[in-house]
């Protein structure tokens, strides 16, 4: 028996009044795996993907990482057990610079020591930990040591997304979730997105995409997962999704 | 319980007052979103100038409508100077909340001012002597006023938001401001008009409440807090709303300062409010309305 | 093409420079010394009620600005903690520097208390909210006579004593301005730590915030009672400089003047609110006004502010800051 997936999802539905956006999906990626969900629109990637960062919890279903079992957990709950989030919208903290905004994400803020943020008068050092070398790792990681110093404000919409696959990363997490990440790039830059998740999935961590763009995804990643009203019709190498009669018959005979 | 009828008189009296302030509100927040504090202040500037005029020798009917004109045009004033800039700006909620606070202070305090600190008498428009019904039940005609004109302006409202166009588009404005432009509402003229109605509700209130208790610089304040309580308590999506809340509200206050002493009365419509945003914040005539 | 700064360079900085230490120090001293200038008592009492308006103030723009949470109940907070030492030191002989904890302990009380369904609300709700806890603390106030006497509220009160020596006048003023400088270093403190950081980005993006593991709902209650302790600290100097105490200080109109100064002054500025604290606590005075036109004052800078000038006097400064740098905004 093979070693059970890392992310495991199990009989996930999520039914809204009464419209049902999922119907029973599985779906296991391994560890250190690339996988991405696509599908046409309406296809309930987005909710799956939600349901996995913590954001809906699914009508049936359960949703595992590792040992820890994800679904009704809180978003904040499920970041700290590991889960990343670069959101399709952008979501940066638009009052601090592109330094600040990846501190917070490598920062562990599951306890508030209240007393040191108090009392401490010899500067961050005191509560920064060893949130700044995570901070220059993921700095590294995707490029963008030269905006480091700017208030996001200041940056171009695609470079505002990979400040956020930055911040996404400083966490340091088990499993990365991204949002749509290919969307609104140009060339170069969805390049350094591409190198940028490569070098995360070296470094252990498992990703998982949502993505309209197929051919961004049949190109980066090991696994892929089709979703058609709400129910997962392919699931497979690239090689396999894109000879898959069912899929092209959900993209092109809508 | 021979005091009954009294409490539900004087509950009703007080419930309609309310009712008629939180109606006021209700027109601006549906057609704007916007909770107007300063609604209690425009009241005030109807009674205060009306009082002045009636004093100036004005007829009494000539007094009492230039008052009400006055204080709706103040109102205006408010909304051309002061909200569309800010929202034109795209100011967030509480910065025009702040700047309608502002308002409230500048208008209550330059009257104090101007017209000085004494509280006057009110005339209302019916003669004073109390009525007797029944047996022995004491009611003055301006308790009736106070009845008759808070059921004429609710229905005239209500039939102006249900079968007028314009009216129509007040409804639809505040539910879904995105759709209601795409539909071809004009917010802007929307807001204005609400501002218009608002205003002219407050300055009519002040002739159902000044008569009963006195006209004075602060006269807003009290009537102002209780009528967005009882809003909030009767539920924000319909005038039934604001009736509903403002007649329960009164009541409450009413029965609590007679059966338990003035002591709590006070406080009762503060706990009632905080108890209804916890527990059924969109109040009692349940709405589609966004939480904020 | 130099090398970009490194993470730890932009990030790792003392929070208190010599260069920031020494100003804060310098700006301490001059204070401090003030009462040795200042003869006239008159002046030296409306020294320290800025002062004492200040730690309000600045506490208020700590959770309006920062936090992001529009409350109108500091009133209520001040005048707990103001109550509540007025009460065990005047009627049950409790040692003054004890009721300082007991103050703090049954602001921060009410607002864990209320905070946790109020907190839940949103926008304009919540303000109402606030503001009806704000009311309700007035007429409590005025009403309960037993507990608060009432309206006339509660007189004599005995005052701090610090080695055998009553604390008045210019003993009262270094004690205001003790507090008021620790709760200006305490908020700083906070903004430039992993807290200050959790509730800034809970304020700037709430799904990313959450995302990056922030519990938003805890760290707002968290920066909710603990304002509520500054506001609560406020009030015990208060009652000690005053030793009288009524509800006048829990009135709608002292709330609207303390909002209004945070307006002034700039939502999330602490240099603005301090500046505007100044302008509105002095101004008025110093040109004749009387106390009850501090109140129309506020309301028309208010209005100038909003429409004019939305940043504030923070805003201000550090438009003046940029120019005289040459740097663009953040």
């Amino acid at each position: 028996m093979a070693d059970p997936a890392f992310l495991r999802l199990r009989g996930v539905s999520m039914r809204f009044g009464g419209l049902t956006a999922l119907e029973a999906v599985d779906l296991d990626v391994a560890r250190q795996e690339i996988c991405a969900v696509i599908g046409p629109n309406g296809a309930g990637k987005s909710t799956l993907f939600n349901i996995v960062a913590g954001a809906f919890a699914p009508t049936e279903g359960q949703v595992h990482l590792g040992d820890t079992r994800l679904d009704g957990m809180p978003s904040h709950r499920v970041a700290a057990a590991g889960v990343s989030r670069a959101f399709q919208l952008v979501n940066l903290f638009g009052t601090m610079t592109v330094a600040e905004n990846i501190l917070v994400g490598a920062e562990r803020h599951d306890r508030l020591k209240l007393w040191q943020a108090v009392s401490h008068l010899a500067g961050f050092a005191a509560d920064l930990g060893d949130s700044v070398g995570r901070v220059q790792r993921a700095i590294d990681l995707v490029g963008i040591g030269h905006l480091a110093e700017l208030p996001v404000s200041q940056i171009t919409y695609g470079q505002q997304r990979l400040v956020a696959t930055a911040r996404a990363l400083a966490a340091e997490p088990r499993l990365l979730l991204l949002d749509e990440p290919a969307a609104g790039l140009a060339g170069p830059e969805t390049e350094a997105l591409t190198a940028a998740i490569y070098r995360a999935r070296d470094a252990g961590t498992t990703v998982l995409l949502v993505e309209h763009n197929v051919e961004f995804v049949l190109n980066l990643c090991d696994h892929v997962a089709v979703l058609h009203f709400g129910r997962k019709i392919a699931d497979g190498a690239p090689a396999e999704i894109r000879q898959s009669e069912a899929v092209i018959e959900a993209y092109l005979g809508r | 319980m021979e005091f009954l009828p009294l409490i539900l008189l004087s509950g009703l009296q007080v419930g309609c007052v309310y009712a008629m302030m939180a109606l006021s509100y209700f027109v601006i927040i549906n057609a704007t979103g916007i909770l107007n504090f300063a609604q209690g202040e425009w009241m005030m500037l109807s009674a205060v100038f009306g009082a002045a005029l009636i004093t100036a020798q004005l007829p009494y009917p000539l007094a009492v409508l230039c008052a009400i004109g006055g204080a709706t045009l103040v109102s205006l004033l408010a909304e051309r100077l002061v909200i569309r800039p800010l929202q034109g700006r795209n100011a967030d909620i509480n910065t025009l909340v702040v700047a309608l606070l502002g308002i409230l202070v500048v208008v209550r305090y330059s009257t104090g001012l101007i017209f000085g600190r004494e509280e006057v008498r009110l005339d209302g428009p019916l003669p004073a002597e109390p009525m007797i019904l029944g047996d022995s039940l004491f009611i003055l005609p301006q308790t009736l006023f106070v009845f008759g004109a808070t059921a004429t302006v609710f229905a005239g409202l209500w039939l102006f938001l249900h079968r007028t166009t314009f009216g129509r588009s007040f409804r639809i404005a505040a539910i879904d401001p995105l759709g209601a432009q795409i539909v071809g509402v004009d917010l802007g003229r929307v807001r204005f008009a609400a501002f218009a109605i608002g205003g002219l509700i407050a300055a009519i209130l002040a002739w159902l409440y000044g008569p009963l208790y006195a006209a004075g610089y602060l006269m807003g304040e009290a009537p102002g807090v209780k009528g967005f309580i009882a809003l909030i308590i009767g539920g924000l999506v319909s005038p039934l709303g604001a009736l509903t809340g403002g007649l329960l509200l009164g009541l409450f206050e009413v029965a609590t300062a007679y059966y338990i002493g003035s002591l709590y009365s006070e406080g009762i419509a503060f706990v009632m409010l905080m108890l209804f945003l916890f527990v059924r914040p969109q109040g009692l005539i349940a709405s589609r309305w966004r939480l904020g | 093409m130099s090398t970009p700064p490194t993470a730890s360079a932009l990030l790792d900085r003392p929070a208190w420079p010599a260069k920031r230490l020494a100003i804060w120090g310098a700006i301490a001293l001059v204070l401090a010394l003030l009462p040795a200038a200042i003869t006239n008592g008159y002046y030296l009492t409306l020294a320290t009620n800025v002062a004492i308006t200040m730690i309000l103030t600045l506490s208020l723009n700590f959770t309006i600005g920062r936090i992001g949470l529009f409350s109108l109940a500091h009133s209520a907070f001040l005048g707990i903690g103001a109550y509540l030492t007025a009460i065990l030191a005047q009627r049950h002989g409790v040692s003054p520097w004890l009721t300082l904890p007991v103050a703090i302990a049954g602001s921060c009380t009410a607002a864990a208390i209320i905070g946790v369904p109020v907190l839940r609300l949103r926008g304009m709700f919540l303000s109402v909210a606030t503001l009806a806890f704000g009311l309700f603390a007035e007429v409590f106030a005025r009403q309960a006579s037993d507990v608060t006497g009432g309206a006339y509220g509660i007189t004599g009160i005995p005052p701090l004593v610090l080695f055998g020596i009553p604390l008045r006048g210019t003993g009262m003023y270094l004690v205001a301005l003790t507090v008021l400088l620790l709760t200006a270093l305490i908020l700083e403190n906070i903004r430039l730590s992993r807290f200050g950081r959790a509730i800034a980005a809970s304020r700037d993006n709430e799904p990313a915030a959450a995302a990056a593991g922030i519990d938003i709902a805890r760290t707002r209650l968290a920066g909710f009672i603990l304002s509520a302790g500054f506001a609560a600290t406020a009030g015990w100097v208060y009652a000690f400089f005053h030793l009288t105490l009524n509800p006048y200080v829990l009135s709608l109109d002292i709330t609207f003047v303390w909002l209004f100064i945070v307006l002034v002054g700039g939502l999330g500025s602490m240099r603005g609110t301090a500046a505007a604290t100044v302008l509105l606590g002095i101004g008025p005075e110093l040109l004749g006004f009387a106390s009850t036109q501090q109140v129309l004052i506020s309301g028309i800078l208010v209005l100038v502010v909003v429409l004019l000038a939305p940043r504030g006097i923070g805003g201000l400064i550090e438009d003046m800051e940029h120019r005289i740098k040459g740097t663009t905004h953040g």
